[in-house]
This record gives structure tokens, sequence and C-alpha cells, in this order.
């Protein structure tokens, strides 16, 4: 199946505070949902906000990208929050789907800083998306909680099961008890040994095969 | 088949054990008896760029540790960090400085306000600081966000308001620019909106002061130019004459990073290469408002603390509520004159022991004299806790009477 990505891009200006400035088709009227999802991050970040799935990261403009001083008025640095929305799950996002999108989002940002006051949100184009999908499911699914009666459920399951194996068994007479295997690595002998207890005494069974 | 009935019984016995073993221990008591911490909403008031995620790493840095206040700030582990980030890139010359607050970052700082109760360093204050981009004051919400109202919804509760006035603004009003003028007015209208009809206490704090360091020499005389530029904007003016009907209203400047840290180039502030970092002031924006939150509840506070503290010390003496009515009131009795005379407020043991001790008639039981001495434990303990609040609140007191010395134009209005 051939996914399709839409470009977003979530910045400040110089002037205005953070705001989404390109924004894919699906998410027109409700947009304000990336600002609220895509937050900074040091690598590439994977999220589903209503069953899209939003894949971003940071990028710290610099003066080649814009053409001037990369500052807000209040002497911060600018930072781009840029990315692409899908519609299925991305697993391994593409470094190839990331360029896009950020040379989407500078487009975008050019034109918002060449005039801040009455720049609108762009509406985004989509592209192919060259990144891994997956499971719909698989993203921002919580790990199962511990379950409360896990212990006793296993606890009476083993009780059971032993009982069934018990039951079908019959009454066929109990078959010798073989010991478990020594972890010496001393050589095995084929001579009968006479197992012992705990403290030394003959035990009351009777003698065993050895390990072989 | 036998058999079979037999494990099955026995695998429910299984079940019906552990279930049995669950309840109980949840039934266990606690074993400590301290009073719930109450925990207040510290809100900042400041538009995007003035200072607030600075401020807050400020305060933290500056709290941290008890030095000679008696108290000091903790928060969790992984708010630490972040602080500590925050606090390495601002004060690193060669880091260029934070980014600002996304409005994904919105979120709230626990601060738990340390102090030493009965030798051990115990939690008696928590403060919630709402850590947010300042655009959602003054920038429409896109469809879809709920952070504005949230943001909204937060101020209208706050126990406390920290309102910033950035010190850039300032220092480009009393220029006469007209970008620095138009901030200011949008700052100090969104402040007027969110704090006029506000009950809780206010602050007003002016955050890069070090910028404003080329008004004058004299900091007070700087403080006095910059008060007379604020009160002479109506908003502002009346803003401070309807909260010091009920409060003093102050001015605090600090900065973040001191007056030997960062220059303004133009336009831009750059960190100095060889700066000294040294912020000065920052804590006091806290130190303005809590006295007032806690003044405003402290006598509910205290009689809630002893009533928590009471009510665990009777379950553990595992008394029913007439044994421990009578077991009470002999303890009120005993105690009524230290009490009554007000020596640690109007507690519990006041209030109702003018009650119980009219319940005296029936003689102790056999257990009388373990059960006093559980309640007069738990009577030490409540009393431990409110005087260690009382000693966070006598620092913070002293911190701002410091300041009003130093700064006698810091008091805006009011007595």
């Amino acid at each position: 199946m051939d996914a399709q990505g839409w470009p977003f891009l979530v910045a400040r200006g110089r002037r205005r505070g953070y705001s989404v400035l390109l924004a894919p088709p699906p998410l027109m009227s409700s947009y304000g949902l990336l600002e609220d999802v895509a937050r900074p991050t040091s690598g590439i970040a994977v999220a589903t906000v209503r069953g899209l799935c939003v894949v971003w990261s940071e990028h710290a403009v610099t003066p080649d990208d814009i053409g001037a001083e990369p500052r807000d008025e209040h002497s911060r640095p600018l930072r781009l929050l840029h990315g692409f929305v899908t519609e299925q799950t991305v697993t391994a996002p593409s470094e190839v789907d990331m360029s896009r999108s950020l040379t989407a989002a500078l487009d975008t940002y050019r034109r918002f800083l060449d005039d801040e006051e009455r720049f609108t949100v762009e509406r985004s184009a989509s592209f192919p998306a060259h990144s891994d999908i997956g499971s719909p499911a698989a993203i921002g699914k919580p790990d199962p909680r511990p379950r409360r009666y896990t212990v006793p459920a296993l606890a009476a399951g083993a009780v059971l099961v032993g009982a069934v194996i018990f039951a079908t068994s019959g009454n066929d007479p109990e078959p010798p008890k073989t010991p478990s295997c020594p972890t010496t690595t001393a050589p095995t002998t084929h001579t009968p040994v006479k197992p012992t207890t705990t403290t030394g005494k003959p035990a009351t069974t009777s003698l065993q095969p050895s390990c072989t | 088949m036998g058999v079979v009935a037999v494990l099955v019984v026995i695998a429910l016995c299984v079940l019906l054990v552990m279930k049995l073993r669950k309840k109980k221990r949840t039934r266990r008591p606690a074993p400590a008896a301290d009073p719930p911490v109450p925990r207040f909403r510290v809100v900042t008031v400041g538009l995007q760029g003035s200072g607030k995620t600075l401020l807050l790493t400020g305060i933290y840095r500056r709290l941290q540790a008890p030095a000679d206040r008696g108290f000091f700030l903790k928060v969790p582990y992984t708010q630490l960090i972040e602080l500590n980030r925050w606090y390495r890139a601002v004060a690193s010359s060669e880091d260029d400085w934070p980014s600002g607050t996304s409005r994904g970052e919105m979120r709230e700082f626990d601060f738990s306000v340390m102090t030493n109760v009965g030798g051990t360093p115990t939690t008696v204050l928590d403060i919630g600081y709402l850590e947010y981009p300042g655009e959602l004051l003054t920038d429409p919400d896109a469809p879809g966000s709920t952070l504005q109202q949230q943001l909204l919804g937060a101020v209208a509760n706050a126990d406390a308001l920290i309102a910033l006035i950035d010190g850039m603004q300032l220092l480009q009003a009393h220029r006469g620019d007209r970008r620095g003028l138009s901030i200011l007015q949008t700052t100090l209208d969104a402040m007027v909106h969110c704090m006029l009809t506000a009950r809780a206490p206010i602050v007003f704090v002016i955050t890069k002061w070090d910028l404003l360091d080329q008004l004058h020499a004299d900091e007070n005389t700087r403080l006095k130019i910059v008060r007379n530029l604020l009160m002479g904007v109506d908003g502002f003016r009346d803003l401070v004459n309807a909260h010091s009907e009920r409060r003093i209203v102050r001015l605090v400047p600090v900065t973040a990073v001191g007056h030997d840290f960062a220059v303004l180039d133009g336009s831009v502030i750059r960190k100095k290469p060889d700066g000294r970092f040294q912020p000065a002031n920052v804590e006091l924006a806290l130190s303005a408002v809590v006295p007032d939150i806690l003044h405003q509840v402290e006598l509910s506070l205290d009689a809630h603390t002893r009533q928590v503290i009471m009510a665990e010390a009777q379950r553990r003496t595992k008394m029913g509520p007439a044994e421990a009515l009578r077991t009470l009131s002999v303890f009120v009795a005993e105690r009524a004159g230290r009490i009554l005379a007000g020596a640690v407020g109007g507690g519990l043991i006041t209030h109702a022991g003018l009650t119980l001790l009219l319940e005296t008639r029936t003689p102790p039981g056999p257990e009388h004299a373990q059960r006093l001495a559980a309640l007069s434990e738990a009577d030490r303990r409540a009393e431990e806790f409110i005087l260690a609040r009382r000693r966070v609140v006598a620092s913070l007191q002293h911190q701002v009477a410091m300041l009003e010395t130093r700064l006698p134009a810091s008091r805006l209005r009011g007595d």
C-alpha cells in the first residue's frame, strides 16, 4: 500500500508566538492539535492524533535558511517543529520524508517571516511516503497494565492443569522418580549410586540410575 | 472424579485466600500520622519572551538548598533534569539563549517546600508552578487546541499570580520606542484582564532588570522611574489600586542572569563572552506572594492539620467515638490552660475542647494512659508542622522586608 504524507510546520516568528503555519488537509479543521502534540525533540518523534500518525523533529533555523539572523525580537533563536502526517502508522520514519517535510516547511516559513501579521495557515500538498508503515494500533498504545489477579489465577490454573493430568492418568502405578542432572562437570560413572538426604543419611528411596 | 473435585476446591481456596490477603493489606493502617500537605497553585502572567522560563529556573536554582533560609525546594527528578538543562543553557556564555516554550510544553512544575520538622526534612507545602508559552495570553487558540482554555482556567483558579513585565519593553517604552510601547500596553492589558477581578495575592515582577541599569546608577531611583512609568498607564494603576485595598502590592525587579552577563547590542540581547552569571532577586517573586497565601488560610490550615492528625491518632488507638471523646476531653482538660491561651492558635483542641469538657463524667478505661500518650504525641506532631510552616513564612517575609529596606520603591501601594 502506498502511503501519503502531508508536511506540517509549527513555529514562532520574530514577533508572533508558536502556531501552526503549514497544516495537512485532513487536519485543516483541527490543526491546533498539532500545536498541542508537537514538542521540541532531540530526534524524530512519533505520535498518533485522531487516528493520524504525526512524525516530527526540530530544526534550528540557520541564517542560510532565511537570509537573516535567526532570532525573534526577544533575542531567542528560532526553531521549527516540522514533519509529516500520514493515515498509516509509521514504524520507521524515513530521512527522505523528513527532508521533504523540511523543504516544504522552510518554504512556508520564509513566506511567514515576510509578513507575520497577515499570514494565514497554508494547506500542505501530499507526497509519497518512504517511511516504513506498520499496524495502526502499534503506536501510542500503552503497555498493558499488570493484572491484579495474575498470580492467583496462574496458581489456580496450575492446580487445575495438574488436576486434569492427574485425572486422565488413571490408576497407573507411580513411575520411578529420576533425579535431576548434576550440574558438576565431573565425569559421570555408570555405577549405581545410593542417594542420600541432605543430612547425609541414606534415603529411603530405592537405588536410581545415574544421569548419562 | 472425587480427586478432581478436591483439587478444584483447593484452587478456589487459593483464590479466596489471595483475595482476603489483598483486602487485609489495603486495610492496614498507615504507619505515620503526618498531615496532608497543602498545595497552592502559582501562575505567572507574562507574554512571550518576558522571561517566565528563566524566572522559574532561577527560583528553583536559588531555593534548591536551604542556605540561611531554613527551607528549600525540591522537584520531581524528571523536572529537575529539565530545569538543570535550561539552567546550563542560560548560564553558559557559549550557548545561545533557550528557544522559548512551545505550546506542547505547557505543564506544571511541582515544588515541594521542605523544612525541618522534628529533626527530619519534611514537605510542609506544595507549590504548583505553571509553565506555558506567553502567546497563549494574546493569540487566539487554533481550532482543535484547548491549551488557552486550560491556561485561563489555571489563572482563574490560581492561589497567587506573578505578573511579569519585560524589562526590555520597559526600556524601549522609556526611550519612546513605538514597538516597545505597543508590547508593554498589550502586556498590561492582558494583566488587567486576568487579574483585575482576581482575589488571589499578586506581585508585579520586572524581568531583565539588568537591561535597565543604564536608567540611573541608583537602583531605587531606577525602580522609581519604572514605577512612575507604569503607574502612568491607566489600566495598570487601576489594577494596583484594586488589589491594594486588600493587601500590599509590590513591584520586584529581578534579573535571572545578573548585571554583568548580558549586553544589549542594538535590539538583540547577547551574552558577554566573559560575563558573570549572578541572578538577583529571583526568589522574591515567590517570597512576595506565598506568605499572603498562607496567611489567608493559616487558621483553617492549622485546624485542618490538627483534625487530620488527631483523627489518625484516634484511629490508631482503636477507640470508639464515645471513648475517643472521653479521652480527648481529659486530654484537653489537662492542657487547656496552654491551649486556650492561644499558644498554637485556634486548632481542633481549642475548638472541640470546650464541648468535650462537658463530656467528662465517665471514668477512664484501663488503657487510658496509653491512649492519652498517643494523642499527646499526635498533638505535638501537629504543632511541629504548624510551627515549621510558620518558620518558612517568617523566612519569606524576612526576604521581602529586606527588599523593601533596600528598595522602598518596590512597594507600589497598600498598607
